[in-house]
């Protein structure tokens, strides 16, 4: 145990219901008062695959998983090498195994956990409807303390569609697993006393919480194509959208996702898509179509193991240079990343909010981490940020789209408005929308586009800064956790350090940067690419310290807390 | 009634003769200006001049038909189903003849069909209407359109005929996308 | 006269914009907006209530030389731009327009689809069989024998795409070919293809003076289509895939569902939290 969570690791066979299991545990120490992150990893099998949920329990709020586990519930050591990396265990780690089982893998004996096996399946088969998973539930139940009505309660509310018999076998299940635990030398791993609830908790995952931050931002029309580890941001969206007078298109391909978007646009309803790496890259000449003629729109790239068709199921950050510098041309757009799962719906929502006020594209970078794990967090709190754009008023006369302004947002009509009539164009225009090849108009318009991105007052949401240590550790996205937690623990042992997440990472604010790092003379960047290319775009853009180091690894594996500790340990 | 006077080619209320006369002018204004303005676009200074002199005595004539139909409630009729003989107005120069290296004998010489063309409609509507309103405007129109036939042939005699290589371009076409 | 009672609040002129095209003398590009103009003076629209969106080439071009409001998108998404415009704004308008290089080849994917899904859109597609903008590369329309581009000196060798008999089978719901010779009648027909509900497929063939003069001929050879507007899709079919794609008129009006979602709100945003509730 880690201070005041738990770690727990649940793996097993398809059609063990692993998921369902974890899922119901995380619900319930949800409704036990308790916080807690959820994510998971699978083999590559659509049904009867390997699952391994990763779950971790606590009493304060969760934002990344621990270094190592504390509990491993192993259903079944079927294919469970695939999880091995993830599966972190020492010696100090409990390893719940079934008996009959077989012995188990070389790499988790030799990890020095202690190995206790139960009878899992025998039970399973003297209980009439009785399933592994249910056991399984019950066993960690048990060894949480998490009390048995609010267990029961998640189980009653999952299983009672399925029928009272299938109910009561699982219920059967859990006290079989919980009695089997009492009879057992098991070490207790129990939870601590649950904090008061000062908010109302949510249980979400940060591809919900990104839907739910657009169409708090204004988003009502949404063009996409189905892709890992985006899609659960569509299948949230698509019912939710309906329901407020909004729409989403499930488009051929991502060609037709970005261009439809920015014709639900330039019909003035701000408009969304989500992808995936693969998907991103062939949307990027219509995002800079989108960028010349000036279309609003949010895109969510959820990032995914790269390049190509990579590792569509493991998160990392390796979109980064594609979403800042993927564009032809001299396109400046915004480039936001979240950087928990509760701040998806921030970064989104905000996003919508820059997209509309500034006319431009807005590429969003969450990450397969963040999109797929779920977690408790208290609610959040309501934000003002709405997509407002401006507009000419009916009627108007003289009208020009592409009018050079002070702050280099010009008005911008939609169908509807008489007088406003004009055409947007990709190709190089005059103020009035008309195709310019000429040296004038096209600086003056590279000139607009850029200048309105610059003049804009983005107020202190472009990073997160915390602490005032003389080492500075710079990060994103779902490094953040990891990074925090390392940061909680350096100051337990009286080092200082400060946090800067950065929101905003185009375009990039220098003078706030360099105000965050007033003091600072050392600076860790922390990323999860092969490249750093978290690291190479500080350096293009930044003034940093020399004495520098960077902590960077790609995928599939997260960067852990501890990974991190080290580094600063090591360097104070 | 659109089929009736379709095959016998025949006008009789002098407003749907005047509907008719001020559509041709009007497109005979618009087709002129569109060639003129397609010619200076593409350089042809001398030519676009040509036509856009042409679209400016299309205007006035379709002024004086404006003026004529003062006070009257002139029907709306689809661009499809006036009586023209072949579906499109007759005084248009046909887009499809030009070119941009075209000499001025030859644009004349395709706006001379045009106003033939204009001709032969009004003479046939004085021919075939019953209204002798009509017929009277049909023959004053006629005759106006015989005069503009005249004062062009006067116009091409003025210029030398085309060249025999006269859309000869040492360029090849450009690429501006 | 039929149409007597709805007298149009605009002329045609007023849906042209003072921009001067940059197509060819020649060009049947200039009929064809001559055409969308008066079946928009037609149908009584107001400008600011209709769109017309294109992709890139010679015919894309077409948005700027309207008054209306307008998209001149990138090569090949013309049809992607305007299903988001007409499924978001129901209430207007929106007319698709382009080539056959930019509909059938790089924008093909989206063609099948727009036909599939069957959403309001007018799609135009000024036929010339020739890429225009890059010095006249043989398009998806070309025959396999033209061997007048650099790039294919033997003739594409591949069999020219039959763009109405595929949208036939892609599900478009009004099909009818056109021919830029006849302005007036293609008005008539792009009038229809507005107002017959669903995807409707007009092709147009619009002579390239430039890099297709041999198309001069079509003012012989194309001719209205010796068959009535179908309902049957098999008919349309047979009928089509005899044809040498030379015949004009509308070949095929259908009443398959039309995709348009319906944008009413039924509850409040702060209710989509309830489900994240604990």
């Amino acid at each position: 145990m880690s201070g005041d969570t738990v770690s727990i690791a649940i793996s097993g066979a398809g059609g063990a219901g692993v998921m369902t299991a974890a899922q119901m545990l995380l619900d319930a120490a949800a409704k036990a008062g308790f916080y807690g992150l959820m994510a998971r990893s699978s083999g590559p099998q659509i049904r009867g695959g390997e699952v391994a949920a990763f779950l971790r329990l606590g009493s304060r709020p969760v934002e990344c998983l621990d270094d190592r586990f504390d509990v491993m519930v192993a259903l079944d050591w079927l294919n469970v090498e695939r999880f091995a990396g993830e599966i972190v265990l020492d010696g100090a780690s409990v390893v719940l195994c079934d008996a009959d089982a077989g012995e188990a893998p070389e790499r988790i004996r030799a990890s020095g956990a202690q190995l206790v096996p139960l009878p899992l399946q025998e039970t399973v088969k003297n209980l009439p409807g009785g399933r592994m998973n249910m056991l399984g539930l019950g066993l960690l139940t048990g060894l949480t303390g998490l009390p048995e009505d609010v267990v029961g309660g998640v189980v009653a509310k999952g299983l009672k569609k399925r029928g009272q018999e299938v109910l009561d076998a699982g219920l059967a299940g859990v006290r079989a697993g919980m009695a089997l635990v009492a009879a057992s030398e098991v070490p207790a791993c129990r939870l601590g006393s649950s904090p008061p609830a000062v908010a109302p908790r949510w249980n979400i995952s940060g591809n919900e919480a990104a839907g739910l931050g657009c169409i708090r931002g204004g988003i009502r029309f949404v063009a996409a194509y189905p892709i890992t580890p985006a899609t659960e941001i569509l299948e949230w969206l698509a019912p939710s959208l309906e329901k407020v007078g909004g729409v989403l298109v499930q488009a051929e391909d991502e060609l037709a996702s970005i261009n439809m978007i920015i014709g639900g646009s330039f019909g003035g309803t701000p408009a969304l898509t989500a992808t995936s790496g693969p998907g991103l890259a062939l949307m990027m000449e219509s995002i800079g179509l989108a960028v010349a003629s000036e279309t609003p729109i949010v895109v969510i790239d959820v990032m995914r193991g790269g390049p190509s068709t990579g590792i569509p199921t493991k998160s990392e950050q390796s979109d980064l240079n594609i979403a800042l510098y993927g564009l032809h041309g001299d396109a400046p757009h915004i480039v936001t990343a979240a950087r928990s799962i509760a701040d998806c719906q921030f970064t989104a929502q905000w996003s919508v909010h820059l997209a509309e006020q500034l006319q431009v594209p807005v590429i969003v970078l969450t990450d397969q981490s963040l999109g797929q794990s779920r977690a408790i967090v208290d609610r959040p709190a309501d934000l003002a940020f709405i997509g407002r754009r401006e507009m000419p008023v009916a009627g108007v006369t003289g009208y020009q789209r592409y009018a050079l302004t002070a702050s280099g947002v010009s008005p911008m009509a939609i169908p509807g408005i008489p007088g406003g009539e004009y055409i947007a164009d990709g190709l190089e225009h005059a103020v009035s929308g008309r195709p310019s090849s000429g040296n004038e108009d096209h600086s003056a318009q590279l000139d607009k586009r850029a200048r309105k991105l610059e003049l804009f007052d983005y107020g202190d949401h472009w990073a997160d800064v915390e602490g005032d240590g003389p080492l500075a550790i710079v990060t994103l996205g779902s490094c953040s956790g990891p990074v925090r937690e390392a940061c909680a623990r350096a100051k337990a042992l009286g080092i200082a350090t400060r946090l800067i997440s950065l929101r905003l990472l185009a375009p990039a604010q220098e003078d706030r940067f360099a105000k965050a790092l007033e003091g600072a003379d050392r600076v860790l960047v922390v990323e999860q690419t092969h490249s750093k290319q978290f690291y190479r775009y500080l350096r293009a853009h930044y003034d940093l310290p020399r004495d520098l180091k960077v902590l960077s690894r790609p995928g599939p594996l997260p960067i852990r807390p501890g990974e991190v500790f080290d580094c600063i340990k090591a360097w104070s | 009634m659109t089929d009736d006077v379709k095959d016998a080619n025949r006008i009789d209320s002098v407003e749907l003769f005047l509907a008719h006369a001020l559509t041709l002018e009007n497109e005979a204004a618009d087709g002129y200006q569109e060639i003129g303005d397609s010619m200076a676009v593409h350089n042809n200074p001398e030519v676009a001049g040509l036509f856009l002199q042409m679209c400016k005595y299309g205007r006035m004539h379709a002024d004086e038909v404006r003026e004529l139909a003062t006070g009257l409630d002139l029907p709306h009729i689809p661009p499809w189903e006036y009586s023209w003989e072949d579906g499109e107005s007759p005084e248009s120069a046909s887009m499809d003849k030009m070119h941009y290296m075209m000499q001025p004998a030859q644009a004349l010489a395709l706006a001379m069909k045009a106003e033939r063309q204009a001709h032969a409609f009004y003479a046939g509507v004085a021919a075939s209407t019953a209204n002798p309103r009509v017929r009277e405007l049909a023959q004053q129109f006629a005759a106006e359109e015989s005069e503009h036939v005249r004062l062009l042939g006067e116009w091409i005699a003025k210029y030398p005929p085309a060249d025999d290589n006269w859309d000869y371009d040492p360029d090849p076409p450009a690429m501006p996308e | 006269m039929t149409a007597l009672a709805q007298t149009p609040a605009l002329t045609a002129a007023a849906y042209k914009s003072d921009y001067r095209p940059v197509w060819c003398p020649g060009c049947g590009h200039y009929s064809v907006l001559s055409s969308l103009t008066k079946a928009l003076a037609e149908l009584g629209l107001q400008r600011e209530n209709v769109a017309v969106i294109s992709g890139i080439g010679c015919s894309s071009r077409i948005p700027a030389y309207t008054s209306v409001y307008g998209f001149h998108s990138v090569h090949g998404r013309a049809l992607p731009v305007a299903t988001g415009l007409k499924v978001a704004r129901p209430d207007l308008t929106v007319v698709v327009a382009g080539g056959d290089g930019d509909g059938y080849s790089i924008g093909g994917n989206h063609f099948l689809h727009a036909c599939r899904r069957n959403v309001d859109l007018t799609y135009l597609v000024m036929d010339n069989q020739v890429y225009g903008m890059t010095k006249g590369q043989a398009s998806p329309t070309t025959p396999a024998d033209w061997d007048r581009s650099k790039l294919t000196p033997h003739g594409t060798g591949v069999s020219p795409f039959h763009p109405l008999a595929v949208a036939l089978a892609a599900g478009a719901n009004f099909i009818a070919r056109c021919y830029a010779g006849d302005p007036n009648g293609t008005a008539r027909v792009i009038t229809e293809a507005v107002r017959h509900p669903g995807f409707s497929m007009v092709q147009i063939l619009s002579q390239c003076v430039t890099y297709q003069p041999s198309q001069k001929e079509w003012k012989t050879t194309v001719r209205k289509a010796d068959v009535t507007t179908t309902r049957d899709a098999v008919r349309a079919a047979r009928w089509l895939m005899a044809d040498d794609g030379l015949s004009t008129g509308v070949l095929y009006i259908g009443h398959r569902p039309i995709y348009r979602p319906e944008l009413q709100a039924s509850c409040s945003v702060d209710d989509l939290e309830s489900g994240f509730v604990v």
